[in-house]
């Protein structure tokens, strides 16, 4: 009779389970857990404590990321188009655009996400993205 | 370790290694605390519809605390719509309205608590807000109960308006007790009061638990209490003002206010209004015309320490127009924005309003 066909008993197959802490199938459990959890923690944490940002767009490339909780003054040129873009206060605006129907400037203050600034002659777009706005409105 | 020591050793190896599988899986559910605890930063209830679109949301509550919250505010604020809704069957001011002169009806405490309140307020405003101007709000077509008061019509009648204006005047609703009696015929409706009245009791619930900050939004009516957790830190809350003239001017909000423990109440003619002719007919109805009323000015945010005094004086300003509503607002030492219909803008008492957020379309007065 060959060794792999003796059929093992019930305290034996106990016994060989419990020989060892941890077995393969144990491992893939705890480490799925881990993976599942990691993936619910750190997720929602960064989505919701993104801070607003002003993502400036030159000819089609994002040329900064500017958090609006930092007041900065930064002038984006494309060629010889000039736009000085200022964060004040939470808000994103444009102070002095080279262009002439001044349309960038019209736009206002923004600061909540998915609002924008768009500056079609000198090609430049800004795009507030993370939390901002209002937490209630009446 | 004398206790093992008549077992085999084999058999002590399977019993520490159950207990260290054991420990694996206590870690494994440890890694999930995190999941329930997220969750529960954040208790909100969305009320009944009667109030309009309503929700009390407070930050930093355990799982427990925020059940206990839910059920006290959910079971208070069917008990104040049961006693004061106007159009509920049964309810105080349903009996009031159609009792006889004369006739005492026992009412609540809540109900003497608001009529105390009403009272005193209707005085201090000089009658401006005035909660027994319903014959007009129904004559005009904007009691809750007509779902076309968006639809144009035509104004009614001269003779019409003065009969409903006859009815007028809260001080025709006296008290005796624990009961409540008209001395002539009036019907009383305390729509422009009871929904900052229920803001701050739903206020006086919630401190009860202390959250790091609560929201209670109740149709509008808005109290904002403690701070806004953001992140690791904490900052006042950011109040929203609705532009007013969203057709003719770009963004939905007029600007943000930057706040905490106060509350905020709007009173406006975009809401609730119609237009014939060209003509805008809002739902604000002035005691002293018994029209809609007509002073230029679009809206009034008031900010008080109560959400009661903020509702009806936000009412008694539209009524009286700029000059008389910034006296009132001096006077009782309030601070409130006012947005023209011309698309400028003032601001009384302490200004919360942050300079950046105010939408370019606006300007100062």
């Amino acid at each position: 009779m060959k060794k792999g066909n003796v059929k093992k008993t019930r305290e034996q197959r106990t016994f060989e389970l419990a020989k060892k802490p941890f077995r393969i199938a144990d491992i893939s459990v705890i480490l799925l857990v881990a993976l599942f959890c990691l993936i619910f923690i750190l997720i929602p944490t960064k989505l919701s404590a993104e801070e607003p940002t002003a993502f400036v767009y030159s000819g089609g490339e994002l040329v900064y990321e500017l958090p609006l909780s930092e007041d900065c003054e930064i002038v984006v040129k494309n060629g010889e188009n000039v736009n000085t873009i200022v964060i004040k206060n939470g808000f994103v605006f444009v102070r002095d655009c080279s262009c002439d129907d001044l349309v960038c400037e019209n736009f206002g203050k923004i600061q909540s996400a998915g609002e924008r600034i768009i500056c079609l002659p000198n090609q430049l777009v800004i795009v507030v993205v993370g939390e901002g706005g209002a937490d209630v409105v009446v | 370790m004398a206790v093992f020591s008549y077992l085999e050793i084999p058999v002590r190896k399977a019993f520490f290694n159950q207990i260290k599988r054991a420990i694996a899986f206590l870690v494994c559910m440890l890694f999930c605390v995190p999941l329930f605890g997220c969750q529960n930063k954040v208790a909100q209830v969305q009320l009944s519809q009667s109030f309009g679109v309503s929700y009390v949301r407070a930050y930093g509550l355990s799982l427990g605390e925020k059940a206990a919250f839910l059920r006290e505010i959910e079971g208070f604020l069917t008990e104040f719509e049961k006693r004061l809704g106007t159009e509920v069957e049964q309810s105080d001011v349903a009996r009031i309205n159609s009792a006889s002169v004369g006739e005492r009806v026992t009412v609540s405490d809540l109900t003497i608590q608001l009529y105390t309140l009403a009272k005193e307020l209707y005085e201090k405003t000089g009658g401006a807000f005035d909660p027994a101007i319903y014959p007009c709000v129904k004559l005009w077509g904007f009691d809750p109960k007509n779902s076309a008061m968006n639809e144009s019509r035509a104004e009614p009648s001269k003779e019409e308006i003065d009969e409903a204006l006859s009815k007028a005047g809260f001080s025709k609703l006296q008290r005796d007790g624990e009961a409540l009696y008209k001395t002539a015929e009036i019907e009383v409706d305390f729509g422009a009061i009871s929904k900052g009245f229920a803001a701050d009791q739903c206020l006086a619930i919630i401190q009860k638990y202390a959250p790091v900050g609560a929201i209670i939004n109740i149709a509008g009516n808005t109290h904002v209490f403690g701070r806004f957790p953001e992140g690791k830190s904490y900052r006042p809350f950011r109040v929203g003002i609705t532009n007013p003239r969203k057709q003719s001017t770009t963004g939905t909000l007029f600007g943000q206010l930057s706040i905490r423990d106060a509350a905020i109440v709007t009173s406006g003619d975009y809401m609730r209004f119609y237009e014939n002719d060209g003509k805008r007919y809002c739902h604000v109805i002035s005691p002293f015309t018994g029209r809609p009323v007509e002073t230029g000015i679009a809206s009034v945010t008031v900010i008080a320490k109560e959400g009661a005094c903020a509702d009806a004086v936000a009412t008694a300003v539209m009524c009286l127009g700029e000059e008389k509503g910034v006296a009132l607002l001096e006077e009782m030492g309030l601070s409130a924005v006012l947005i023209f219909d011309d698309l400028s803008y003032r601001v009384v008492g302490t200004d919360y309003l942050i300079e950046e957020s105010v939408s370019p379309s606006f300007r100062v007065r």
